[in-house]
Parts: structure tokens; sequence; C-alpha cells
């Protein structure tokens, strides 16, 4: 190990991973989808004009093969009449049936949209059909016409409701925690490597570590935050209560005492042992929190309690793409950084013993 | 190993009961904390009672723990090294600590629910909860108190380096103790008694591994 911090590949490796998780998690588009839409409600016997307001489509485009639905269950009301304006702005023309059976009235509508370019995609719950005009004449359910594609054809991230553009993070925010867990994990395995051999450069990689994985911690806390912020609505109302979140929070604390714990002792020998053995029991707990107290509080964050990961949002694997090859990175560049302050160090002590 | 442990205790408790005026100090402490607290609210739910008798519990705990290792001079210590194991000086000392802490948490609960009622439903569950916790702190805040005597400034150092190590074990030890103030499934509870008693046996565990580290100087 002590002869590959002197390597240079992994160092190469892993700032070209990071680069390239940047470049793509910042440029790559998200998928298309509806934003917004009015009037979001019409009565039955009516004929009503819908302005969609699309984002990252491609209307204009592919206007000759565009379509939009209404849909509740099973029925699938075409648009009678469809003219795009602009790539990211639709109309729509729908004749609402006065016959309309009974379980169709009053009910809150999904509007489809599908295009070659884009394929198909969904704004859920958008618009209400209400009572109006009553007609006992039989309803005849439209025919579902076949579309070419249900995928976009071009490369893009999931669009999701509630995340939108936020989606991005995942790949900054999450490296950020697997990089903080990698990195005390080696302290800790230092820890027990030092206390075995008493050697003291392996307590010096242990805080090297230790001291990198309290800045990704850092990193991951403040890309969290800002995630939440947008999501979960402001700060106060959820930051101390996820698990997760304190998790992180106590992976600071628990090694920033450790450094507090590494000043008070001034012998280097003892500060080492002292220091190696709380590492350990600090790891312990730390373990201990982040994968037992999930189970037993109640928690807003992914992957917890219920409530959908990684997994779910990313059905194509485009976020994977750049989300393997992030965590690998940004790793890489955790032990980079633990490297040059073991170097920094060695080279002190050489200097000190020449001196001397 | 049991002889050793046997005399390491009963010359603590001696300690103990000769210098008195620390362990009346301690009592003290902790009725001072109560009658703190109770000026403070006046009228709690059982939420908050749970929860203040938890941090009255910490912070006394803190106090009595950290001078486990402090009380004896540095040169009474390399006198024990040379007689006694390493194993048998940390475990004496968690057990010493152990009744140290069922005596505090039996008057600090005492004290406590005179002045601020006793919500509590299930007096048995909640029992084994306040066990599991004063054994919980004595294990966990017994071998902190080893490293922060090894440094200057130790009574500081002691809390810095308990907080955060203890703030996993707070978190099981409210919900395990919700058991004895809210109806709770029984799988539930024995799950939650198992995790915490298996945490401390681990604690124990590693302070036995690694105590000679940090006694050897």
């Amino acid at each position: 190990m002590i002869k590959q911090m002197y390597k240079r590949w992994w160092k190469v490796l892993g700032a070209l991973l990071v680069l390239y998780s940047i470049l793509a998690g910042l440029a790559v588009p998200v998928g298309p989808g509806l934003s917004d839409l009015s009037p979001k409600e019409a009565k039955t016997g009516e004929e009503v004009l819908i302005q969609l307001r699309g984002y990252n489509t491609h209307f204009k485009a592919a206007a000759s093969s565009l379509r939009i639905w209404l849909r509740h269950k099973d029925l699938y009301l075409p648009a009678a009449q469809v003219h795009s304006s602009s790539d990211w702005h639709a109309l729509a023309r729908f004749h609402i049936p006065a016959n309309l059976p009974g379980a169709y009235r009053n009910q809150v509508y999904d509007v489809i949209v599908n295009d070659d370019e884009d394929g198909t995609f969904i704004l859920p719950r958008a618009f209400s059909v209400l009572s109006g005009r009553v007609s006992e004449e039989e309803f005849r359910f439209p025919q579902v016409e076949s579309v070419k594609n249900n995928d976009p054809q071009w490369f893009n991230f999931p669009h999701r409701i509630v995340l939108y553009e936020s989606i991005r993070n995942l790949l900054f925010h999450v490296p950020m925690w697997f990089a903080m867990t990698l990195l005390l994990t080696f302290s800790f395995a230092y820890a027990i490597a030092y206390l075995r051999t008493f050697n003291p450069v392996y307590d010096a990689i242990a805080a090297a570590t230790a001291n990198a994985g309290i800045l990704f911690g850092l990193l991951g806390f403040v890309t969290g935050a800002l995630w939440g912020n947008y999501a979960w609505g402001a700060l106060n109302k959820w930051l101390l209560q996820d698990t997760k979140i304190l998790g992180a929070l106590i992976g600071i604390l628990l090694y920033m005492a450790y450094f507090v714990l590494r000043g008070a002792l001034s012998d280097d020998e003892k500060r080492a042992r002292i220091s190696s053995v709380y590492n350990i029991f600090a790891w312990v707990m730390f373990i201990v929190f982040i994968y037992v107290t999930p189970r037993m509080t109640q928690t807003l964050h992914p992957g917890n309690g219920g409530n959908p990961a990684f997994s779910s949002y990313d059905l194509d694997s485009h976020l994977r793409m750049v989300f393997y090859p992030a965590v690998i990175g940004w790793m890489l560049i955790g032990l980079w950084i633990s490297s040059l302050q073991v170097r920094y160090h060695l080279l002190k002590e050489k200097r000190y013993d020449q001196e001397n | 190993m049991l002889k050793e442990l046997k005399t390491l205790l009963w010359k603590d408790l001696k300690l103990e009961w000769r210098k008195r005026h620390a362990l009346n100090g301690l009592l003290l402490y902790v009725v001072l904390m109560v009658v703190l607290v109770y000026l403070s609210f006046e009228k709690v739910d059982f939420v908050t009672w749970n929860a203040l008798l938890w941090l009255i519990l910490l912070f006394s705990s803190i106090n009595a723990v950290a001078k486990s290792f402090l009380g004896e001079s540095s040169a009474r210590h390399l006198y024990y090294y040379h007689v006694a194991r390493p194993q048998a000086v940390i475990l004496s000392k968690i057990i010493y600590n152990l009744f140290l802490m069922l005596l505090i948490a039996g008057i600090a609960l005492g004290v406590y629910s005179l002045v601020l009622g006793f919500p509590v439903l299930y007096p048995l569950r909640y029992f084994a909860a306040l066990f599991l916790g004063a054994s919980g702190f004595a294990t966990l805040f017994t071998m902190l108190a080893a490293m922060a005597s090894r440094a200057e400034n130790s009574a500081a150092l002691m809390a810095i380096l308990s907080f955060p190590l203890f703030i996993p074990m707070l978190v099981i030890l409210l919900t395990v103790s919700r058991a004895g103030l809210v109806p709770m499934e029984g799988s539930v509870i024995l799950q939650n008694f198992a995790l915490l008693f298996l945490l401390e046996l681990v604690i124990v565990g590693i302070s036995l591994l690694l105590f000679p580290y940090i006694w050897r100087d």
C-alpha cells in the first residue's frame, strides 16, 4: 500500500473518472417531460384548447408525429387537433364527450404525450374533467393507436417529478458518502495495523484518511442540504430528523473528536497509541449508527424505511453509467488527498531527523 | 483472573467508601440537576420526561466515570501494572462503574419521579431499559475515561470524546425505554433489548482487547 502511494496511475484514473462524472453529470440533459398546462379543467360536452409547456421536448421538430391523450384508468381520450408552436410549447384541442359514463366524470386525468423524438411521457393527475352537459347516448371507447417508440431517441437522465434537474446531484452527493465511508474504513484498518506493528507511518495514514473522510463528510452534508432544501423544503424542518444526515453529522463529530484527542496528547508514541484505540471505537459506533438506527427511526431519505432509492429512478441505467465511475473516482481522489498528507508528514519527519 | 478481579473491585469499593465526600458530591450533583430541570420545565409530557431523565443520567455518568482513572496517582497505576493483568483492571473498573451507575440511576429516578411524576406504564420494562442504559454508560465511558486520563485537561476531553460516541447509543436507548412508556409489540422490544445488549458486549470486548495499549506507559 505504501509503495502505491508514490505510483501515478491511480491518481490519473481518479482525476479522469471525476472529470468524466462532472462533465457528464452537468452536460447530459434531463429527459422530456411536461412542466405545466392550462387550463387545468373542463366540463363534459365542452371543447377545450389546452396549452402544454414541455421541458426538453421536441414538439416542433417531431410535429408530424406529436400525439396527446387524456387518460383515466382504461380510457384514452385523444386530442382532436394538435399544434406545436415551438419545441417546448404545444396546443391540443379536446372534445370532452357529453356521454362519458359516470365513472369517468369528476375525475382527475393524466396527460400523456408521444412523439417520435421524445417517446412517451406523462404528467400524472394534471387535468380534471368535471360534470357538465349530460347525454344518455351510448359511449364508445376510442381506439388506442399504436406509437412508434416509447423511449426518447437521445441520451438523457430520467425526468422525475419533484427532483427535475436536481437529479444530477445524485452523481455528486452519493459518491461523497461512499468516499467518506471508504476513507474512514481505511483509517480504522490502519489504526489496527498501527496497534499490531507500532509503525508510525500507519498512524500517519490513519490520521490522513480520517482527515479526508471528514472533508468528504462535510461535502456530502452540503450537497445533501442543497438537495433536501430543494426537494423537501426548508432545512430546519428535516435537518436532524433524518438518520442518514445524522449519521454523516456523527461521523464528522466523531472524527473531529479524534483530532481533538490527537491535539491533546503531546508525546508522539502515546498519541498514536491512544488515538488508534479511539479510532477503532469511533468506527464501530459509526457503523452501528449508519446500519442499525435507520431501521429504528423514520426517515425521508431515499433508500431507507421503504423510500425508493436509486434503482427506481434509473430505469434505463443512464445514471449508473456516470454514477459508478463517479464513486470510484471520488474514492481515488480521497485517497490521493490523504496520500499527499502522509507524504508531507514523512518529509517533515525526515527533515526533522536531518536537522537533529 | 477472577481473584485479581475480586481484589481490584474490593479495592475500588473500599477506596470509594473512604472518600465518601466524592460520592456525596456526585449524588448532590444528581439532585441539583433534577431540581434544575424541575425549575425550568415544571410540567412535562412523557416523551420529554424520558429524554430529560436520560440527559440527567448522561451528565452525571460522565462526571462519575471520568474520575475512575483520575482518583489514583500514576505511581499507583504503575504498581497495578506490575501486579495485575490489564484485562482485570479494566473489567474491575467497568463492574465498579456499573454499580456506581446503578446507584446514581436509582437515586436520580427516585428524586426525578418525586418532583416530575412517574408516567411509566410498564415499570418492569422501564427498569430493564434503565439497567441496560446504566451498563451502557459504564461500559462505554470507562474506556473513554482511561483514554482521557492519559492527556492533559482530561475533564473537558472526556466530554468531547464521549458525546459523539454516545449519540448512537442514546438513539437506541430512547427507543428501548419507550417500551416502558407506550404499548409496544413484544418481538420489537426483544429485538431492541437484544441489540443494545449486543452493542454493550461488543464494547466490553473491544475494551478488553484495546485497554492494554492505553495502559502501558
